[in-house]
């Protein structure tokens, strides 16, 4: 097992490659084009997804549009999905990525995130009937989330007695809660109201809470000037509010202290 | 500015990756055997069957080969559980597999029973032996032979597009890599190691294949004649 | 609460579009690829003929996901941008070659060898023989398995939405987890890809039959 391990890290220890080009700061790049490309998933409602007219809404996208007002350039948004919100981002086919992106340190060895600009209530919900106060009593059921979310790697790590059941989006999470595949599941807060508004029967409700994340907008490394612009706009639209205004509109909730508290530092 | 390059993270996940790929072994294995028997019964009943017989596996085959497998394993996983049978999703996994690889071995299949000249069934006959045995021994096997190229091709190809199981919650390599991704972000690392995997099991299952078919055919490799 | 509506449908019909430009522009590269890596397979240089093996094995055991994955994002870390058409149109002919390049090989040994001796005693060169005699009988044993393998390409191109594309599965994606209405829209998103695949699927029957019949 040992020496594999070190095999393994030995052989990929250290391979780099000169990659992109040498570029000019992005901040600047940005004001000279006119315009901002913000990558965003579009299937993580009530995050990013499309109104009844399919145009492309929800809280991460009115930020990305509020940003680009305030920095007086156009707003492009780049389609993403999931798994390539960090590849666009590194490869520079998006300027920054705001996509309900939670912060952790792992994360923030590949990419710069800004001061929290929003969170993400994380709850265990379920039907009425069913009873569950902490993870302890999660102990040998089958909880469901969706794959790669933050309430993936939460309940991964703290609740190892649970049978984790990944789905790949919100709405195949939502079919499983719906079909019976599974009762108990995490997921942001928010999601609750959506999956009981589909399913009235099935009676969800917030058990207890997980962790509240805190989300970040994403920036390439190495934009220290693109990332200080990003920090300063962030406080200053926590202060004023208009941050919390937008999380309130879609999410149905207020930001959560500690949030709020990033724009006071 | 300069991406790195950073697989530190195998030294952890490793095992996972490992996981991943084995539950797809198991996965497709199993649907590539059974897929294999209904296609083969399927063929069988598409060419010698009566009019309704052709008619139900000819609309089985339409139906599955041109809709994606995605949607055909919603239906299997979801619902099958709306009609209150709970299955795990590597059964159901594996249901949807089986009911696609079927169909596309039907096809196969038929395309290689068809190619089997009449001749043979007429020989058959005149050595007096009965429907089942002229169909194992004179039709199946040879026909086989035929399309075994495309029928191994078409297998690998169910193994790359296992996948998709990930969607119905199958924890398999393409499953595994994604959650991955996510912890560490480090998405071209994840990338170029899933694919390193699929390749190599694509090797070893094209191998194993070639080996079958040494072992199946003996005809041939002793004559070294080609059909 | 967004209701599924008109509106989610008609998104969903326009994304076809993207479908089956996808495989348009697949098909085209792939056809291209194809026939040159056929050639190589059969060619009488040895070097040619493991490459071009290589080249098969390698790409037909890579989940295209990857290569469209690699072809834009991966070329990019290398300085190479290319546009999404151009990336998805590379991955594309890089995979749909190395199949259909297997494909028309078996087909190329089809005919039969008295046809090529036929055509060496009549003092035919190399690429006489190809374009006047092997490949005319060659193209009418491969229609049949060339359009069957553009059935689950044009299912495939639901890939590239890797790279950007709002194509019909993805368009449904966004419906799905707009509306939460899963099994009504992947019904929808299934019909519609049964509505393109399956004329395909009658041609290329229709074109065996008529093959047979000239035999």
């Amino acid at each position: 097992m040992k020496t594999l391990k070190f095999l393994v890290l030995a052989a990929v220890a250290g391979w780099t490659l000169q990659a992109m080009p040498a570029q000019a700061d992005l901040l600047s790049d940005i004001k000279a084009a006119k315009k901002i490309r913000i990558s965003t998933d579009l299937t993580i409602s009530p995050y990013g997804k499309v109104d009844d007219k399919m145009q492309p809404s929800g809280s991460d996208v009115e930020i990305g549009k509020l940003l680009a007002k305030d920095l007086g350039v156009e707003l492009e948004l780049v389609a993403t999905t999931a798994s390539t919100r960090i590849p666009n981002l590194q490869t520079g086919k998006a300027d920054i990525t705001i996509s309900s992106l939670a912060i952790t340190p792992a994360r923030a060895e590949v990419v710069d995130f800004s001061v929290p600009y929003a969170d993400q209530l994380s709850v265990i919900a379920g039907p009425k009937g069913i009873n569950a106060k902490s993870i302890d009593d999660l102990e040998g059921k089958k909880v469901a989330v969706t794959r790669s979310t933050t309430q993936d790697s939460d309940l991964t790590a703290r609740a190892k007695k649970s049978q984790i059941v990944r789905y790949e989006d919100d709405a195949t999470l939502s079919l499983a809660i719906a079909s019976g595949q599974a009762d108990l599941f995490g997921t942001a807060f928010a999601q609750i109201a959506t999956i009981n508004a589909k399913n009235p029967s099935r009676e969800l409700e917030a058990k207890f809470t997980l962790q509240t994340f805190l989300l970040g907008i994403g920036v390439r490394k190495g934009e220290p000037e693109l990332l200080a612009w990003l920090n300063s706009w962030v406080k200053e639209n926590l202060r004023n509010g208009k941050l919390g205004a937008i999380h309130k509109t879609f999410h149905g909730i207020d930001l959560a202290p500690e949030t709020v508290k990033a724009g006071f530092n | 500015m300069a991406y790195k390059f950073n697989f530190s993270f195998l030294a952890d996940r490793w095992p996972a990756f490992l996981e991943g790929a084995w539950l797809t072994v198991q996965l497709t294995v199993t649907s590539i055997a059974l897929g294999f028997l209904v296609g083969t019964i399927c063929a069988v009943l598409r060419v010698y069957g009566n009019g309704l017989t052709r008619r139900i596996v000819g609309a089985y085959v339409e139906i599955i080969r041109n809709t994606p497998l995605l949607v055909q394993m919603f239906i299997v996983y979801f619902g099958i559980a709306s009609l209150g049978v709970k299955l795990s999703a590597e059964v159901s996994a594996v249901i949807a597999l089986v009911i696609n690889a079927g169909a596309y071995t039907t096809e196969i299949m038929r395309a290689g029973i068809e190619s089997i000249s009449k001749t043979q069934l007429e020989a058959a006959d005149c050595l007096g032996l009965s429907r089942f045995d002229t169909i194992v021994h004179v039709v199946l096997l040879p026909a086989m032979e035929r399309v075994y190229p495309a029928l191994s091709s078409q297998f690998v190809l169910l193994m790359l597009a296992s996948s998709v199981t990930s969607q119905i919650s199958a924890e398999e390599l393409t499953a595994v890599a994604n959650v991955i991704q996510s912890d560490t972000y480090r998405s071209f690392e994840v990338y170029l190691i899933v694919a390193a995997l699929y390749i190599s099991l694509s090797f070893v299952y094209r191998f194993l294949f070639t080996l079958t078919g040494m072992i199946l055919f003996v005809r041939r490799r002793k004559l070294g004649t080609a059909l | 609460m967004i209701q599924f509506g008109p509106a989610h449908v008609i998104y969903i019909l326009e994304a076809v579009r993207w479908t089956v430009v996808l495989s348009l522009v697949a098909f085209a590269g792939g056809a291209v690829l194809g026939l040159l890596l056929a050639l190589a397979r059969v060619s009488r240089s040895i070097l040619l003929r493991a490459f071009s093996a290589a080249y098969i094995q390698t790409v037909q055991g890579t989940p295209l996901l990857i290569l469209l994955f690699l072809a834009y994002f991966g070329l990019s870390l290398l300085g190479y941008r290319l546009a999404p058409l151009v990336a998805a149109g590379l991955a594309l002919t890089l995979y749909v070659g190395a199949f259909l390049g297997e494909i028309w090989r078996g087909c190329i040994q089809a005919v039969p060898r008295t046809q090529w001796e036929a055509s060496d005693c009549l003092g035919l060169n190399r690429f006489q023989q190809y374009a006047y005699i092997i490949l005319p009988q060659a193209i009418r044993i491969a229609t049949p398995p060339t359009v069957g393998f553009m059935v689950q390409v044009v299912k495939n191109t639901s890939l590239a939405s890797v790279i950007g594309f709002v194509e019909l599965t993805r368009a449904g994606q966004i419906v799905n987890n707009s509306t939460f209405q899963p099994l009504m829209v992947f019904i929808l998103v299934a019909a519609l890809y049964f509505a393109i695949c399956y004329p395909l699927s009658v041609a290329s029957r229709a074109l065996e039959r008529k093959l047979n019949v000239a035999r």
